[in-house]
């Protein structure tokens, strides 16, 4: 395994299972909690590195971080419209919002160290999504059950 | 480019500490503690969630139809028609004459310790992006 793609997995890791262990040992009576705040961290890495993925290489160190950035307010607000019509059971609940924009933003701030500078290969790019996507449904695990 | 870089780590940061503010919040006024009270319960309702017994949403209506989320220990102090009065950040509530004490939620207390934790991880992710430009500019 080459050692970029090893910065990319450990990146895309350790933060993220610091931060869910947090909420665990300190929130863990509230799986909700920690769900939301996983599917929000695995759905922005999911989407930011798709949208990476498009910018042409000519342009990509002008303009990663920045994009990084809209992918990831994009990816709050679509977690708010979620939270407020398909996931609205009792109520719009401002705490799940907040935990699960919580993760949208570590992903954002996970994918500007590891893929800010450098466009990320193929392979890079595809262990982020798959990562993102392990996180997204461990969220709803926790989230639903 | 270094501008930029700087402004989206900083940008990510400001709203990592806003939603973890938010959270402070948002458990705090569940306590009713931060609230300013005046008026008639009029009504009231327990509503279900994904988890039901765990994550249950208790609301209550005063005559103004001014509706507010509680914790539980709150909703159940707090009867129909009874005339409810409480100061801003006093930990005092009146329910027709006779007082109660309120205390802030488990909840409250918990991201008390876990929001600044996730703050301080976000403020080293944000050193690291900013050492990995410095490193990739030496490169």
């Amino acid at each position: 395994m080459n050692r970029k793609l090893v910065r990319v997995l450990a990146i895309s890791i350790l933060p993220s299972f610091v931060v869910a262990l947090v909420f665990y040992f300190l929130l863990g009576y509230r799986r909700d909690y920690l769900g939301h705040y996983a599917a929000g961290y695995g759905g922005t890495l999911c989407a930011t590195m798709i949208v990476l993925f498009i910018i042409p290489t000519t342009l990509y160190r002008r303009v990663a971080s920045m994009v990084v950035v809209g992918s990831t307010i994009l990816c709050i607000a679509a977690g708010a419209i979620a939270e407020a019509t398909v996931f609205r059971i009792a109520k719009f609940d401002e705490i799940d919002f907040c935990n699960q924009s919580l993760g949208a933003v570590l992903a954002g701030l996970a994918v500007i160290v590891f893929a800010s500078e450098l466009k990320p290969d193929d392979t890079a790019i595809r262990s982020a999504v798959a990562i993102g996507a392990i996180f997204l449904t461990a969220g709803a695990y926790f989230a639903f059950t | 480019m270094r501008l930029r870089k700087g402004f989206s780590v900083l940008a990510l940061v400001l709203l990592g500490v806003l939603f973890a503010a938010g959270n402070l919040w948002f458990s705090a006024v569940r306590s009713t503690i931060p609230l300013q009270l005046n008026g008639r319960a009029t009504h009231k309702e327990h509503r279900l969630e994904k988890t039901p017994g765990v994550d249950d949403v208790f609301l209550i209506t005063f005559d103004n139809d001014h509706r507010i989320q509680v914790d539980a220990p709150i909703y159940e102090a707090i009867e129909l028609n009874r005339l409810v009065r409480k100061d801003a950040w006093s930990r005092k509530l009146e329910i027709d004459g006779k007082f109660i004490d309120v205390d802030w939620s488990t909840d409250y207390y918990r991201m008390l310790w876990a929001m600044p934790l996730v703050v301080l991880l976000f403020i080293v992710l944000a050193i690291l992006a900013l050492m990995n430009r410095s490193s990739s500019n030496a490169d």
